[in-house]
């Protein structure tokens, strides 16, 4: 495992922050806490933790092991852990109103991504920290947006697959998903059937997806979506998936090929195994080798496993090679999302014309796709 | 018929036991709080029917220190101040705040129960410096994980984290 290179020395003598990323994830990965022997060291490692999500699992790690670490630090992570709690029930308090408010009206909704994991794969929601709320309407998006607004939200940015709302008594962004993605119709997913595959939350939440259901979300959003620029902790996600409520390869397999996801999930589980040793079954192994495009079989080898820390985010990924190739044998429907992203009657901003948007969205991804189709990753 | 000790809410609210600590966030005043070891004594023993001698005797017993009545009151003012108890417990304290801690003043210090206001940030200050969704940016690295800085779709030439 390359993560075995990496020591608080080389972290130091290479420097900042990939380093020390490389270290929690190697800590991921074996179970060997990183030792923080000055402060300024732990100090950093703090920080980095907490922007890979991992100050509540860190702390708490510290605490089992009763790994020697500087007093600042600890406190610094305490802190961490309480202000991550604190603001996950309440991300998660806003996530079960709207669900709720929605829900009242008929709007039904589901949560994507940490909303619809942190109750149910972590022991503590201070251990899966988001920056938002994800919550992926089902019905009238529309109707979806007014209802929000009449309750108070607002609008704080939008694009092609969601809107940001800010809550402004509670201080949380719920981000109102009709797309797990941009290009969301080169992905169709059955809602209605999510729905029904769908159980009640055990925590605050009111209604989560099946396993099979979010482990396809988490795929497309981490593959698709951001050309697997994640944190530590959205990798963790995969590898917590499939430890506590395996997916069933059978189903699994209907739900991606429903939503011409295969080739996402093969390449993100590929990922997550890189990074945080997910661990793949024979029959998920199966399903990666068979699922994983052609054209990324040489990415996966040579480059993803040989440096899974180059994943991590904030990495810059080669986003659009990525999206063609995840796109094979749909590539015009591919340009044809990126040109017209906007699903019926999602609101557009004032002033943005037609020939604009064309000539605007040629610029963002038509002309970087040619080009990165020159200058793909080397393998 | 009326409970003859404190009682601790329980409804609405969601706890987390850190070992040496228990994290409390309140649903319906949105606050957090986080209690000492002994005020986490005190607030499990409040069950309606432990009474303050009781209480003090069975926490000493748990951690294995002295606690005496008076860490007890003060631990309950502590938690009802927070609104962590069902039902105000005047009636059952005779002794003032300030004469609780002039007491416990002689006492060692590890026995003070804690009951300690938790600032829940904002979804921009639990971002920590990153610039949140939706908003303009300039170049890579800015954006708050999971957003990367793109052209917006609403103005192309303008790029926010999306």
């Amino acid at each position: 495992m390359s993560w075995s290179f990496f020591t608080p020395a080389s972290a130091r003598s290479q420097g900042e922050r990939p380093a020390l990323r490389a270290l929690l994830g190697r800590w991921l990965v074996t179970g060997e806490l990183p030792s923080a022997p000055d402060e300024a060291l732990a100090s950093l490692l703090v920080e980095v933790a907490r922007e890979q999500g991992l100050a509540g699992l860190l702390h708490q790690a510290i605490g089992e092991q009763r790994v020697r670490w500087p007093d600042a630090a600890r406190l610094a992570l305490r802190r961490a852990e309480q202000e991550d709690f604190a603001f996950g029930v309440r991300q998660l308090d806003t996530a079960s109103r709207v669900q709720d408010l929605l829900g009242a009206r008929g709007v039904r909704c589901l949560p994507l991504k940490g909303a619809a994991l942190a109750e149910r794969l972590y022991d503590s929601v201070a251990h899966r920290p988001m920056a938002d709320v994800d919550l992926l309407v089902l019905d009238e998006w529309p109707r979806a947006v007014t209802l929000l607004e009449k309750a108070g939200f607002v609008e704080q940015g939008q694009a092609a697959h969601a809107r940001a709302f800010l809550d402004p008594p509670s201080g949380t962004v719920v981000e109102l998903h009709r797309g797990v993605t941009s290009c969301a119709r080169l992905f169709p997913l059955d809602l209605d059937a999510a729905w029904r595959r769908s159980r009640a939350g055990a925590g605050l939440v009111k209604r989560v997806p099946s396993s099979e259901d979010l482990l396809v979300h988490l795929s497309l959003h981490a593959a698709f979506q951001h050309g697997l620029a994640l944190s530590l902790v959205q990798y963790l996600d995969f590898r917590r998936l499939l430890e506590r409520e395996p997916p069933d390869p059978a189903l699994l397999a209907q739900v991606a090929v429903g939503a011409s996801a295969q080739g996402a999930v093969a390449l993100a589980l590929e990922a997550a195994h890189a990074v945080v040793a997910a661990p793949l079954s024979p029959a998920f192994q199966e399903l990666v080798t068979a699922w994983l495009p052609s054209g990324l079989r040489g990415y996966v080898a040579s480059r993803l496993r040989a440096d899974p820390s180059a994943l991590l985010a904030p990495a810059e990924p080669a986003l659009a090679w990525l999206r063609w190739q995840l796109a094979t044998g749909r590539q015009i429907a591919l340009i044809r999302e990126t040109l017209n992203p906007s699903l019926p009657s999602f609101s557009r901003a004032a002033g943005f014309g037609g020939l604009g948007r064309a000539l605007g969205l040629m610029r963002r991804w038509f002309l970087p796709t040619v080009r990165s189709l020159g200058a793909r990753p080397q393998k | 018929m009326a409970s003859v000790g404190p009682r601790a809410r329980t409804s609405r609210l969601v706890t987390r036991d850190l070992g040496d600590e228990l994290l409390v966030y309140d649903l319906e005043r949105h606050k957090a709080y986080c209690l000492n070891q002994v005020a986490m004594q005190v607030f499990r023993h409040c069950d309606g029917e432990t009474t303050i001698p009781d209480m003090a005797l069975r926490i000493a017993n748990a951690l294995g220190m002295p606690v005496d009545e008076q860490a007890v009151r003060l631990g309950l003012v502590r938690l009802e101040k927070a609104h962590l108890l069902d039902s105000a417990v005047a009636r059952i304290l005779h002794t003032s705040r300030r004469e609780m801690l002039r007491t416990l003043g002689r006492a060692a210090v590890v026995v003070v129960p804690l009951v300690t206001a938790i600032t829940v940030p904002t979804s921009a200050q639990a971002a920590s410096g990153c610039i949140p969704f939706g908003s303009p940016c300039t170049g890579p690295g800015q954006c708050c994980p999971p957003f990367s800085c793109n052209a917006s779709i609403g103005n192309p030439g303008m790029k926010t984290c999306n």
